[in-house]
């Protein structure tokens, strides 16, 4: 007797079936909100063009951008550019993990550091990271030294945020609890201080790429580096060559690269959530 | 002979003086807990027990006075299981026995057998938010028993499940108790839980916390909430809970 057909089970809900149909519609269920608006935006686009509010060669149709997006997928040069930039990127990210984690914890357990630094961190936040970058210039001249200082000091801050934020949510009753199981100093932290702010911890980490990413992108746009033809620098050249189409084609590229990296979060920051059975928020 | 005292709680006051007034949670406690013997703590609402307990348990300090566990080590539980939600309830075992130093070769075996022990041989995989309040309590159980406490310190810990639930776990906490010949201390408002469990209960009062009075509780084992014998003694609790109600007010 197949288990669909046990009347013990047949009151379950149809959700309850591991049944592929299903699983191929809740996919279909998850992507075609974006679909649409993403259809949604091109035909508002295509209405703006066929207006003439703009000519043409200024505001190009979508049919030419998404050519030229594809002129780009064969063109060794983009390739070189997105490898540049996403280059930066990571090593500046992990620098700022690195920076951003040690900084957290240490301002943490210091009263003294979080005197001195705790409100400091949270302004550097609110810091716009491009009114670092003439100081950088200064620094560093026109390096990737500079871009890089200024996506660290970008990123770092929320990081560390987060920790410090994690660790200071550890809820009181887990603490008594882990006190009175012999847990003290080092290893109190490890195994439960801070597998306890992780969550926390993981949407710092979140903010923390997005920051290093506006910070890259604006480095980019002045740090121009000879023989480093990163997104930035390429973005920079369709303007100065009015190449509308290849200008808008290259801004979707780092929308693109933007939003996948931040999927990347989201998905981490949901498996552990999802672990300790805190769900998922909708707003 | 009386047997060797497991715990002994020498004229400790808690005055809390981080609050507007001081409060004085407890005053001049003592109190004398054998080894091997049950006892609850029974009282209204803000009558210090906690206090009490975190003290015993080294979370807090008193202001004055002196506690003794003579050398055995405590574990607690609370009104809430406390698990924690990132570790399996494997997980959250081995903690504690990783905590208390027990060798990793030795693991395997004793989750098993603690989790044996609470009657959850299957769980070890499943994660504190998939399991009921009853059985989450029953894993808090387990772990507290896996860093081989001498003394338990139970805070309410049945409170906030269902009487069907309490019962079941009554049972079990007995059994374990009489099994490892462990020491108790149990945290309660309800008569008939104390009545149902103490071999002596010991009744405190509120403002300013102490301790006013101790019942022994001499039927015997196995107890059931509904004999007629827990019932008189539960009443007997409460006519004494209230008698000192009155000469407080
Ligand atoms: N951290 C604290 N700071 C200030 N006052 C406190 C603190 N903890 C407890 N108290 C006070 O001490 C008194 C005793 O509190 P306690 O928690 O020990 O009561 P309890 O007997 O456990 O009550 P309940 O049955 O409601 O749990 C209360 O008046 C409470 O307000
Ligand atoms: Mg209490």
């Amino acid at each position: 007797m197949k288990a669909k057909d046990d009347p013990a089970l047949a009151t379950l809900e149809p959700a309850d079936w591991p049944d592929s149909g299903r699983r191929r519609r809740s996919i279909w269920a998850a992507v075609w909100p974006g679909l649409s608006a993403i259809a949604l935006v091109l035909v508002i686009w295509e209405a703006v063009v066929l207006t003439g509010w703009k000519p043409e060669y200024v505001l190009p149709p979508p049919t030419t951008v998404l050519a030229e997006l594809g002129g780009f997928l064969l063109d060794s040069k983009f390739w070189l550019a997105v490898s540049i930039t996403l280059l930066r990127a990571l090593v500046g990210f992990s620098l700022a993990l690195a920076i951003g984690t040690g900084l957290g914890i240490a301002v943490s357990a210091s009263r003294v550091l979080r005197a001195a630094l705790g409100s400091l961190l949270t302004g550097m936040q609110t810091m716009p990271s491009i009114a670092w970058f003439p100081f950088a210039i200064l620094l560093f001249g026109l390096t990737e030294n500079a871009i890089g200082f200024v996506v660290v000091l970008g990123a770092a801050p929320s990081i560390a945020n987060g920790l410090i934020s994690g660790i200071d949510n550890v809820p009181p009753p887990l603490l008594r609890t882990a006190k009175v199981l012999g847990a003290r100093g080092l290893t109190l932290y490890r195994y439960v201080i801070l597998p306890s702010a992780l969550p926390t911890y993981v949407a710092g980490l979140k903010q923390g790429w997005a920051f290093a990413w506006r910070s890259l992108m604006a480095g980019e746009l002045l740090v121009i580096i000879a023989n480093r033809p990163s997104l930035g620098v390429q973005l920079q050249y369709f303007r100065e060559f009015a190449n509308a189409p290849a200008l808008i084609a290259m801004m979707i590229v780092i929308l693109v690269l933007g939003m996948a990296f931040d999927a990347v979060f989201s998905r981490l920051a949901a498996v552990v959530r999802r672990n300790r059975g805190l769900g998922e928020t909708r707003l | 002979m009386s047997p060797a005292p497991a715990l002994t709680v020498n004229e400790v006051s808690k005055v809390f003086t981080d609050t507007q007034v001081p409060t004085v949670a407890l005053k001049d406690a003592s109190l004398e807990v054998a080894e091997g013997e049950f006892i609850c703590l029974l009282g209204r609402s803000g009558c210090g027990k906690s206090t009490l307990l975190s003290m015993i348990a080294g979370l807090a300090s008193p202001t004055s006075g002196a506690i003794d566990t003579h050398g055995n080590r405590v574990g607690m539980m609370f009104q809430d299981a406390n698990l924690f939600p990132w570790l399996t309830v494997r997980g959250n075992i081995e903690l504690a026995l990783r905590l208390s130093g027990i060798p990793k070769p030795e693991w395997d075996g004793r989750v098993q057998d603690l989790l044996a022990m609470v009657e959850l041989p299957d769980a070890g995989q499943k994660r504190p938010h998939q399991l009921s309040g009853g059985m989450r309590q029953r894993v808090s159980l387990a772990r507290a028993l896996a860093q081989e406490c001498r003394i338990l310190l139970m805070d309410e810990p049945f409170a906030s499940l269902d009487a069907l639930t309490r019962d079941t776990l009554h049972e079990e906490i007995a059994r374990v108790w009489a099994q490892r010949g462990l020491t108790i201390v149990f945290v309660t408002h309800n008569v008939r839980e104390a009545a149902r469990l103490a071999d002596r209960v010991v009744i405190m009062s509120p403002s300013p916390g102490r301790i006013v009075d101790e019942v022994p509780i001499g039927l015997p084992r196995p107890r059931r909430l509904e004999q007629p014998e827990v019932a008189a003694a539960s009443g007997k609790l409460r006519e004494l809970l209230d008698h000192y109600d009155l000469k407080a007010a």
